[in-house]
């Protein structure tokens, strides 16, 4: 099925999201994954990227929390949802595998 | 809480119709949110730039709205359906409709183009706003003799030294110099000696050297990038020698990249103007009398040039006395350096100008074809609106609203202007270099590159959308539903009215633009059959090499003359220092009878001849006798012409002989008068001039050929490199010379003559489709006719006086338009035709036939239907 692999950008607004827990809304990610990551993406590449998130069933939003700075207009706050959750899991526990199973050797002699 | 957002408010309405309203709120928080924080720290500027970058980052189908309650796109996917169905439906309409638009387009154009052309010149100087060129008029006794483009030596110092508006000038002057490197001679096309700061003055960045110091010392050169190419290849012309006139070595110290055609300079080689003092004297810095020098002045900014050339006639009054002034009055004109290519046509020129009137009368011409155009389109719309009527209807009874058919019918007009439009870039690029051919360039197309010239064209191309596409969008979508469905549909008579009106127009402009060619060519015809009063057929003319010292010439010419006194394809020859054809560039002041007062003097065109020159060229003498070279002291004679006699105040030629004239000094003797000639094309009156004799050579080999021309020009050249050497072997033959005076007329024909046929061919293309219309709405009453007993000859009149009428019209309103219109350009010339009756009577003929012709296949079609058919389904 489309969509059940997830891409790297993907996976970075996904961990913000997780990362900012009660105050995930789209210029939050985006400030959150600049500041980390050192990469600038433009505030419609979060909210397209949070779309297509919602759209495979890794991310629920809610309407919440508005503040004189956005005009009087709630922000949209996104969530982990369960299987969102086991994507992540899932996706760190492959990588913890495949780096238990890469021999010291490959790191240390370049 | 509710505030109004603090973003621009159109973005925000445009997110609000764009977006999903799910996602909607969240993101114009965002955007609000980012947008105070980067206005606090970047300014309200970079902030808003900001802001609509990213808004348009939002526009991605991914947010997009889907609404059913849109239906914009659907609409405009239906009226592109519905006309591409009704253009298939009715081929052979929307053919002449969108050929005879692309035409008038692709007209309109190229006119559009050229004019354009016409009227930058120069422009790609920095400074032009504040560069003007010092004009010359020389005056006698009050009348005005001579109109210099290149004027006094002295203007260009004089001015700059006098009057502190000016902030500096350059002069040049021509060269005749010939130049050889490496012991090979090059042909140059316009050199000259300019002053040294020739190319700041202008901008001109150099190629090669530097322009403080390129033309600051005598003897120094610059050439023309192509130039430099011709005389070096690959080589580094820099500080390489080249020779002028097999003599004096000068230094190639610049390179400058030669000069766009849009300029009303062209040079390809530089001197110093430091080596024409060398060669001349100091004079040619400060002389009053010496006319030949192009100045140029440039004023400080904000200076006004009428002001300042107001305080000319007193100021020169007071520099060259109130005499001089009087009699022989200068006239400095400024003439702003970007007006010079279309208001100037003077003596010495750098090389031909343009005409102001000519460029807008082709404006007016080129319009003339895009309206008949736009008023075809007009008519076979309208026209047609019976085939639409019911469409119409049934739409409006399905709750169209009036605006939303005015939409529909503008669209469609829009539809097909844009095709026409893209047909009509496409006959423009295959096109214009035969249009270029015609006006004289021989450049390949290329798009011009300012913005001015494209508004233009987007502007042109918005008129003919108003004023093809509204009129019929509002006829059209005017029906009654009722009347059309029930069937009583009948054009309206007002309707019927405009569209005659404006048939009448178009042939009105075609008539107009046909007796224009008529009378174009027609005094073509006339100037080229007058009688020149000089023989011009069969001449070659050769130039004569230049020597620095005359008895090397002399030399060399005596064993040119005598390879061609032994050749029996070469009749005769002669040599003068000019050849007819042109003005001789010999103009002299000062001249009077010696029995004169000094006031009374004139100024004549010189001309140095040999002694058998008269009868070579066939003139005529009407007293005294030629120059004979068996007299001894024939130097010291002239001859004049029946002008130059009538200037010095005889009435009789006879009265002439023997006077004594004084000339620069020296006085000479009148030994004969020759009768009046062509010297220049029978466009001007007579010149006043004076021949001397001249019996060593200087100018040109006038040589007449027999019938065998190839065998004597190979002669002639084979001997040339005999007796000359390498030297530039640089001849043509006098009738095409002489014919080359006449280039402007020609031109001007030909463009006349080419949009007259497009305006026919647009103009017949409408009257074609509405006379194939117009006869089938009548075919039901043709075939009652032809019941009643009507001739198939009385309904071909019937049909066809429908339009005749119309063309009658037009051509009794456009004879005096034209006439008006032809008088005008006719006063430039000192000969002309008188406009007869013939003139207009023979293109309103030809336009009754053309007219006729065009609707005769349909009105015979009809004419000859059978009525059973036409009237059976009634």
């Amino acid at each position: 099925m489309k969509g059940t692999n997830l891409g790297e950008l993907e996976e970075l607004v996904m961990l913000s999201v997780g990362i900012l827990y009660d105050d995930a809304y789209g210029l939050a990610i985006q400030k959150e994954i600049k500041e980390r990551c050192k990469r600038s993406i433009t505030i419609s590449t979060v909210h397209s990227v949070t779309s297509r998130l919602e759209e495979k069933g890794y991310l629920s939003a809610r309407y919440d929390g508005a503040t004189p700075e956005r005009g009087g207009r709630r922000k949209r706050l996104f969530q982990l949802t369960t299987s969102g959750k086991a994507a992540i899991t899932r996706m760190k526990e492959m990588r913890d595998e495949m780096w238990k199973s890469m021999p010291e050797v490959a790191l240390t002699n370049g | 809480m509710d505030r109004k957002p603090r973003i621009l408010s159109f973005t925000s309405d445009l997110l609000e119709r764009f977006c999903k309203p799910s996602i909607l709120e969240g993101i114009l928080g965002d955007l609000e949110e980012s947008y105070l924080e980067n206005k606090e720290i970047k300014g309200a500027f970079r902030t808003n730039i900001i802001h609509l970058f990213q808004v348009l980052g939002f526009l991605r189908p991914r947010f997009r709205k889907r609404s059913k309650h849109s239906n914009i796109e659907a609409m405009f996917k239906n009226y592109l359906i519905a006309t591409v169905r009704n253009l298939k439906r009715h081929k052979f309409y929307a053919s002449i409709n969108i050929f005879g638009l692309a035409v008038g387009m692709a007209a309109g154009f190229m006119i559009l183009q050229y004019v354009y052309q016409e009227l930058t010149y120069d422009t790609f100087i920095p400074d032009k706003e504040n560069i003007y060129r010092v004009q010359t008029n020389r005056y006698n006794q009050g009348e005005l003799s001579t109109q210099w483009a290149a004027g006094a030596a002295g203007a260009g110092h004089f001015l700059n030294r006098d009057f502190p508006e000016v902030k500096e000038f350059v002069n040049l002057t021509q060269s005749r110099a010939q130049i050889s490197y490496d012991k090979k001679y090059f042909e140059l096309s316009n050199p000259y000696y300019a002053g040294k700061n020739f190319f700041k003055f202008f901008s001109i960045p150099l190629l090669r050297g530097v322009d403080s110091i390129a033309l600051k010392e005598p003897m120094t050169v610059a050439l023309s990038e192509s130039l430099a190419k011709k005389i070096f290849g690959d080589e580094d012309p820099m500080g390489k020698m080249i020779k002028q006139n097999d003599a004096y070595d000068f230094k190639v110290t610049a390179v400058f990249p030669d000069l766009p055609e849009r300029s009303h300079m062209k040079f390809d080689l530089l001197y110093s103007f430091d080596s024409f003092v060398f060669f001349t004297s100091e004079d040619s810095r400060t002389e009053w009398n010496w006319d030949g020098f192009l100045n140029y002045v440039k004023l400080h900014s904000g200076v006004n040039p009428h002001l300042l050339a107001e305080k000319f006639d007193p100021w020169l009054t007071e520099l060259i006395g109130e005499e001089d002034q009087t009699n022989f009055r200068i006239e400095l004109i400024l003439q702003p350096l970007t007006k010079i290519h279309l208001t100037s046509n003077y003596r010495a020129e750098i090389k031909p100008t343009g005409d102001e009137k000519t460029t807008y009368f082709l404006l007016i011409i080129g319009l003339f074809v895009l309206f008949i155009a736009w008023i075809n389109y007009v008519n076979l719309t309208t026209a047609r609106a019976l085939s639409r009527a019911k469409e119409v209807g049934i739409r409006k009874v399905l709750g169209s609203h009036r605006a939303q058919l005015i939409g529909q019918f503008l669209f469609e007009s829009f539809f097909l202007n844009v095709i026409s439009f893209t047909i009509a870039a496409l006959f423009v690029v295959l096109i214009f270099p035969t249009f270029n051919g015609f006006v004289g360039k021989s450049i390949p197309y290329t798009w011009p590159d300012a913005p001015f010239f494209w508004v233009g064209l987007g502007l042109v191309f918005l008129l003919g959308l108003i004023i093809s596409g509204f009129y019929p969008a509002f006829v059209l979508s005017n029906f009654k539903p009722i009347s059309v469905l029930k069937g009583k549909f009948t054009s309206s008579t007002s309707g019927n009215n405009l569209r005659r009106a404006l048939v009448t127009f178009q042939f009105l402009a075609s008539v107009v633009l046909i007796t224009g060619t008529f009378v174009v060519y027609k005094q073509m015809y006339f100037l080229q059959s007058q009688d020149l009063g000089v023989k011009i057929d069969q001449t070659m003319v050769i130039k004569t090499p230049v020597y620095q010292s005359d008895s090397v010439m002399s030399i060399k010419d005596a064993v040119f003359r005598n390879f061609m006194d032994s050749n029996p394809t070469i009749k005769d020859y002669t040599t003068s220092s000019a050849v007819p054809g042109r003005t001789p560039n010999w103009n002299a002041g000062g001249i009077r009878l010696l029995s004169q007062d000094d006031s009374e003097s004139n100024q004549y065109r010189i001309l140095g001849a040999n002694a058998n020159f008269t009868e070579f060229y066939g003139l005529e003498l009407v007293s005294g006798r030629a120059f004979d070279k068996t007299f001894g002291s024939e130097e010291s004679n002239v001859l004049l012409n029946e002008a130059a006699v009538a200037q010095m105040g005889f009435k009789e030629a006879e009265e002439a002989i023997n006077q004594k004239i004084l000339f620069w000094g020296d006085t000479f003797n009148i030994v004969g008068v020759v009768k009046n000639y062509r010297q220049e094309s029978p466009k001007q009156a007579y010149d006043p001039l004076i021949f001397r004799y001249f019996p060593s050579t200087s100018g040109f080999y006038s040589v007449k050929v027999s019938s065998h021309i190839a065998d004597a020009v190979d002669y002639i050249q084979a001997n040339w490199e005999a007796a000359f050497g390498n030297k530039i072997f640089d001849f043509f033959f006098l009738d095409d010379y002489y014919n080359e005076q006449y280039k402007a007329e020609v031109k001007f024909g030909s463009i006349f003559g080419l949009f007259a046929a497009l305006a026919i061919l647009v103009a017949c293309l409408g009257l074609f489709g509405l006379a194939s219309y117009n006869t089938s709405l009548r075919s039901k009453e043709v075939g009652v006719r032809k019941v009643l007993g009507a001739s198939i000859q009385q309904l071909l009149t019937l049909l066809t006086w429908d339009f005749v009428k119309l063309v009658v019209v037009s051509i009794v309103i456009a004879a005096p338009l034209s006439w008006w219109l032809m008088t005008n350009w006719l006063n430039n010339f000192e000969n002309r035709i008188q406009l007869g009756l013939a003139i207009f009577l023979t293109p309103a003929i030809l336009i009754v036939l053309i007219a006729i012709s065009t609707v005769a296949f349909h009105t015979f079609k009809t004419a000859r239907l059978n009525p059973a058919d036409t009237l059976h389904d009634e």
